[in-house]
């Protein structure tokens, strides 16, 4: 090997600052008194918005680092690659992260929460994000979705003196580590078959090999359990509606958004530029879990009272929308490329959409812990622009006008199947999302229903940074369901 | 010997470190076992790098040692808070949050 | 173009300012509302009449594309023979409602936001006529659904009202999603949602027959839920609900047909996928014999004419299926006249009696000569007596049929044959129950408590005005270049002989058999007759039942499973320590062991059926 290599460091700036101030953050609560903590949450924000900065001088061009020089097979490997690809999803995990932040100052200050540690662990699951967004190594790519998740259940269990958190945390640890475990072991079989750890040379040795080798026909069907428990699908969801409604609701609200955004760019990379040759293995594999999770997750949320449970459902019958595009792969060459946009526009619409509700859902939970939908009665009475942004959250989500941004995002992954040939696949997305109306009709419905008798009608003190949150995530869904190009086309 | 036997011990290992988290009830043998499983992989990442005749399985299974050791900690952590509030460390007995 | 641009705005504006200051300031709620739907009704007055004087009309008008990253949409309306003639339908409906609501809704606490929702009805309703762009379109078709439901749910005070409102909404959206999914397949075969470049596309063979032929089933989903169609019509008898006026616009001058008038706008499309017209030829037939034989059996004045409208729409259906979209869009225009003006009569009845019921009614020929006579003429076009308009344009669709039934259409002849014997069997049927209405509501004597009156002049001038176009309104098909060439159509709608004799004796002789039953027991109500099978058509052979049966209780119980399945994993723990323990089996014990663990098993089971299944089947 040729000495020392350069390391490009623009390319790693994102997630150098990310972490920096992640450990700035923590020596930052050291100094600073009881009473001002929230300062800290303060610096991890401003640190998210300059890593948000440093993403500009990408943009344009595709940059790697840590490279492996060429074999007489394979041109020169890189385990770090920020594409286009990577870029749209570090912005959506950086900006998701920064609402997440916005909606964490006013939990911050009136819980007992800790609000140092509170950022710290956030700003290092987020770094992990952003690292997974580039990985292009097995290796990173474990490594960099441990990172996501190991802090992610600290944060679940940090109020200690509630023991439902903890029991959340230790449902979610325990399914994220045996998850984990199983891709590992599917791994060391793509390792042990194909005799690579970098993506591409991983998808140029299954190029080569003729047949198809169980070793490796398992060991692929394996590595899709990890990502599978990040994106909360079936049957590896279990853990999301106890962790969501156990979890502080802007956790919750992570973990819905950013936490699964990064898996589903860990699975999208894994599966296109990994995995693309055994296509014809994988994506009918994907295309059932898909199918189980809308159904799974549509049909439970029917039945949900609570708004974070509903939520926790909904997400997972989401996740099951942004899989059909995957799931339909393989079906003619090139195939694989074809469907990877619409996925990548699903998953930018709903970061928007959902990242809406919960900051409604939020604001709502910290006036009423019990947060039901029966707290909703009568919100559009009283803050009438706060149940418009939920209103408008829920009809996204539906697919519903005026929620044109969810219904192009519909659109679009529903067109991959049709285009593809999955008939069937198209069929159950189809019912579904006539299922998921109803659910996210009734809430809407009941943000504009009188209150109930001799209830006090629900008025609430809003405070800046969640009026930005909702803000924010409002104007993002209003404009995008305007001009929504900038969504699903974010990849051509 | 044939390194095949390697990967089947893994294997093996790997199949009893599950059984063990489904079946044990103290959340400090569950973890155990979930550890067993994360070192069956590292012997089958091992054997896989001697047959394949790279470092990168022995490197992987490294950063696996350490991804194991967090996980560790933090369980490890969850466990304490648990036991704190239930004064046991059975994992049968957080069911507080259903449907 | 302009009118076109004023007959959707202007509606749409007077929506807004009713809603906006409707209730500040009560007093310019009826000028606006009225304001509105005049000021529509004018312009398209201004199109019919260039559509008459310059046929076949065609125009239209660009509005700005709206980028949407796959295919652009735009805001484009056009105009031609078709469109116009319709927009005169729908504005001259909407205003002779606006003026008789004011009347019938009088004292209405809600009447601002009433009037406004009729308005803004009115306007999606325009969109939708005009539309050349099939998401604006939707848009349109959305809009309408949601006024629908609000109007249905007007007196939500009542529980009929709520249920009727939430069960039109849910029945439409279930074939709406059918109807998106179609608009999604259409755009994507052909790039782009412009009505006319899909149907140019059509036309030069650029949809392959079995994209056309997905793309119309799902499409035909849509319609059959919006123009209440077998498997889809039960919303529309439980949506009667709503105000009376509202029935006679929504529910049976307008939205209903929008369906029909969607397929006729994209009929190329249609004719390109056989089955497809198969399809809707079956649903024709299956719905208007089956509402025919339920209006037979129904009590409720409004539901005797729901399912009426339901048979007639089929009727259009019919006409589609067998290729004559002309006579299709015939029927409509008579349809809406003559519906509307039975629902108003109707509602003029209801008000003078304070009932729905018919046995309730009766000897009100009397007390309310104008409504008598008004419905008089409005039943005798819809049982198609000539010289009724009616009678012209159901004369068309079985000529239709006929022809197609000799081979000469786009449909298999079994399918138009089958069209042409129900159409005929329909025709007999349609007469009987019109004048089971007529006689149990205007003759004999006076069943209910009150003593009825005679409708105010509000309410007695839309009838008397829409009496016309009742009357004469069938003589526009009688030369090819008057309705056929306004339309640029190449096709006669003339009464056929064989049909016409036939089914005017089959008229006489169904309305001749319900008098001859009627007279020997006057104050009974003929349909008793029917022995055992009034009930099953009183229930309209039980579908509502069915559904509740295989559907409504399925979904709920599904759902109950998935939560169970959840429930036995999760709640497990507190289950096996509670008093179940005892009783559960072995394999209940296994899901017992515990919350996470139980979890833990589902991952790790459903990891190795995925293994197994993948490992086994490549």
């Amino acid at each position: 090997m040729a000495g020392t290599q350069a390391i490009d460091y623009t390319a790693l700036a994102p997630a150098l600052v990310v972490a920096v101030t992640a450990l700035g953050v923590l020596v930052l609560d050291l100094f600073l008194p009881a009473g001002r903590k929230v300062v800290a949450a303060w610096a991890g924000t401003g640190g998210l918005v300059v890593a948000l900065a440093t993403l500009l001088p990408l943009v344009g061009d595709t940059r790697r680092t840590f490279c492996v020089p060429a074999t007489n097979v394979d041109p020169v490997s890189c385990s770090y690659v920020v594409d286009h690809l990577t870029l749209v999803f570090q912005v959506l995990v950086l900006a998701g992260a920064v609402v997440v932040m916005l909606l964490s100052l006013d939990t911050l200050r009136d819980s007992r929460i800790p609000a140092g540690e509170y950022s710290f662990l956030l700003l290092s699951s987020v770094a992990g994000a952003v690292t997974l967004a580039a990985s292009r190594d097995i290796l990173t790519l474990v490594v960099a979705l441990e990172v996501v998740s190991l802090p992610a259940f600290a944060l679940v269990a940090l109020r200690r003196f509630d023991s439902r958190s903890s029991e959340a945390a230790l449902k979610l640890f325990l399914v994220s580590v045996v998850s984990t475990a199983v891709m590992l072991f599917g791994l060391s079989l793509v390792y042990g078959t194909t005799g690579a750890v970098h993506l591409d040379r991983i998808a140029s040795a299954l190029a080569r090999s003729d047949g198809r080798l169980p070793a490796t026909v398992l060991g692929v069907t394996l590595s899709l359990a990890g990502f599978g428990f990040k994106v909360a699908a079936v049957p590896f969801h279990f853990w999301a509606p106890d962790t969501y409604s156990g979890a502080p609701v802007p956790v919750a609200a992570y973990l819905s958004v950013v936490s699964k955004a990064a898996g589903f760019v860990g699975l999208a990379v894994l599966l296109t530029r990994g995995f693309g040759p055994y296509a014809d293995v994988w994506a009918p594999a994907v295309a059932v879990i898909a199918a189980l999770t809308m159904t799974v997750g549509n049909l439970a949320a029917l039945r949900q009272r609570s708004a974070v449970r509903l939520l926790a459902w909904s997400s997972i019958a989401q996740s099951g929308y942004m899989l059909v595009p995957l799931g339909s792969a393989a079906h003619g060459a090139g195939s694989v490329d074809a469907v990877l946009p619409a996925t990548v526009a699903y998953v930018l619409a709903y970061a928007v959409m959902n990242l809406g509700a919960f900051s409604v859902v939020t604001l709502v939970g910290r006036h009423r812990p019990r947060n039901a939908i029966e707290d909703y009665r009568g919100l559009g009475r009283t803050e009438p622009l706060t149940a418009f942004a939920l209103a408008f959250a829920l009809a996204c989500l539906a697919g519903l006008p005026p929620g044109l941004l969810g219904l192009f995002a519909k659109v679009v992954v529903f067109q991959a199947p049709v285009e593809q040939g999955v008939g069937w696949l198209a069929v159950v997305m189809a019912v579904n999302v006539v299922i998921g109306l109803y659910y996210y009709l009734a809430w809407a419905a009941a943000l504009y229903a009188r209150p109930a008798e001799g209830a006090r009608p629900p008025s609430y003190r809003i405070s800046w940074s969640d009026g930005l949150a909702i803000g924010i995530t409002l104007g993002a869904a209003v404009w995008l369901s305007v001009l929504p190009r900038m969504v699903l086309e974010a990849l051509r | 010997m044939n390194p095949m036997n390697y990967v089947l011990l893994s294997a093996l290992l790997f199949s009893i470190g599950s059984a063990g988290v489904l079946l044990r009830r103290n959340a400090i043998v569950v973890f155990m076992c979930v550890e067993l499983m994360l070192n069956a992989t590292n012997l089958a990442f091992v054997t896989f790098a001697r047959m394949q005749g790279t470092l990168d399985g022995q490197v992987i299974a490294f950063f696996v040692m350490v991804v194991a050791a967090a996980e560790v900690v933090i369980g490890l952590a969850i466990i304490v808070t648990i036991f704190r509030s239930r004064r046991s460390a059975s994992v049968d007995g957080a069911n507080l949050l259903k449907y | 173009m302009i009118p076109v641009v004023v007959a959707i705005l202007a509606p749409a504006l007077a929506a807004l300012l009713g809603l906006g200051a409707g209730r500040r300031f009560p007093r310019l709620v009826v000028p606006v509302a009225i304001a509105g739907s005049a000021v529509a009704f004018l312009a398209a007055l201004v199109l019919a009449a260039r559509a008459i004087s310059s046929a076949p009309l065609h125009d239209r008008l660009t509005g700005p594309t709206v980028p949407t990253g796959t295919f652009p949409f735009g805001l484009d309306v056009r105009l031609d023979g078709l469109a116009a003639l319709v927009s005169v339908a729908v504005a001259a409906v909407a205003l002779a409602v606006q003026v008789y609501s004011t009347a019938y809704l009088k004292g209405d606490p809600r009447y601002s936001s009433y009037a406004a929702l009729v308005s803004l009805f009115t306007a999606a309703m325009m969109l939708v006529v005009f539309a050349d762009d099939l998401l604006v379109l939707l848009v349109g078709w959305e809009v309408m659904g949601v006024c629908s439901y609000f109007l249905i749910g007007h007196h939500w005070e009542q529980e009929g009202a709520r249920a009727g409102a939430v069960k039109a909404f849910v029945v439409t959206r279930l074939g709406d999603v059918g109807f998106l999914f179609g608009i999604f397949t259409l755009a994507a075969s052909v790039k782009s949602f412009d009505i006319e470049r899909v149907q140019a596309a059509a036309l030069h063979g650029q949809i392959s027959q079995s994209t056309a032929t997905v793309a119309t089933l799902l499409l035909l989903c849509g319609v059959v839920g919006k123009s209440a169609q077998f498997p889809l019509h039960t919303w529309l008898p439980d949506a009667m609900a709503g105000p009376t006026p509202v029935s006679a616009l929504i529910h049976a001058a307008t939205m209903v047909a929008a369906g029909i008038y969607l397929v006729a706008r994209l009929y190329d499309v249609f004719l390109l996928a056989p089955s497809t017209l198969a399809v809707m030829a079956v649903i024709a037939a299956i719905t208007m014999l089956g509402a025919a034989l339920a209006a037979l059996a129904q009590d409720d004045i409004k539901r005797v004419l729901a399912y009426s409208t339901v048979s007639q729409l089929a009727y259009m259906l019919a006409a589609l299926a067998v290729g004559s979209a002309g006579a299709a869009a015939f029927h409509l225009l008579t349809h809406a006249a003559f519906k509307a003006l039975l629902f108003l009569a109707a509602g003029s009845v209801i008000h003078a009696v304070g009932t729905n019921l018919m046995r309730d009614m009766g000897g009100l020929r009397r007390a309310m000569p104008v409504t008598f006579v008004t419905m008089t003429v409005g039943l005798a076009a819809l049982a198609g007596l000539p010289p009724f308009s009616g009678f012209f344009s159901k004369e068309a669709v079985l000529a239709a049929a006929e022809h197609a039934a000799r081979g000469e259409g786009p449909v298999a002849t079994w399918a138009a044959w089958l069209v042409l014997v129900t159409g005929l069997l329909t025709v007999g049927i349609t007469a009987a129950y019109a004048t089971r209405l007529w006689l149990m509501t205007f003759f004999h004597e006076a069943r209910g408590p009150v003593s009825p009156h005679e409708a105010s002049p509000a309410m007695r001038w839309p009838l008397l005005v829409l009496a016309v176009p009742a009357t004469l309104l069938g003589a526009v098909g009688l030369r090819s270049s008057w309705l056929p060439g306004w339309l640029g159509l190449d096709e006669s709608l003339r009464p056929g002989a064989v049909t016409a004799a036939l089914s005017v004796l089959l008229a006489v002789a169904g309305a001749v058999s319900v008098a001859l039953v009627w007279r020997r027991a006057p104050a009974t109500d003929p349909s008793g007759r029917l022995g055992r099978f009034r009930p099953a058509f009183a229930r309209a052979f039980y579908v509502d039942e069915l559904y509740d049966r295989v559907a409504v209780r399925p979904v709920r119980s599904a759902a109950r499973a998935v939560l169970w399945t959840d429930d036995e994993v999760v709640a497990a723990g507190s289950l096996g320590s509670g008093r179940c323990a005892g009783r559960a089996g072995a394999l209940l014990q296994l899901t017992q062991r515990g919350n996470v663990q139980a979890y833990l098993t589902g991952v790790l089971a459903g990891i190795v059926l995925l293994a197994v299944g993948v490992v086994t089947l490549t």
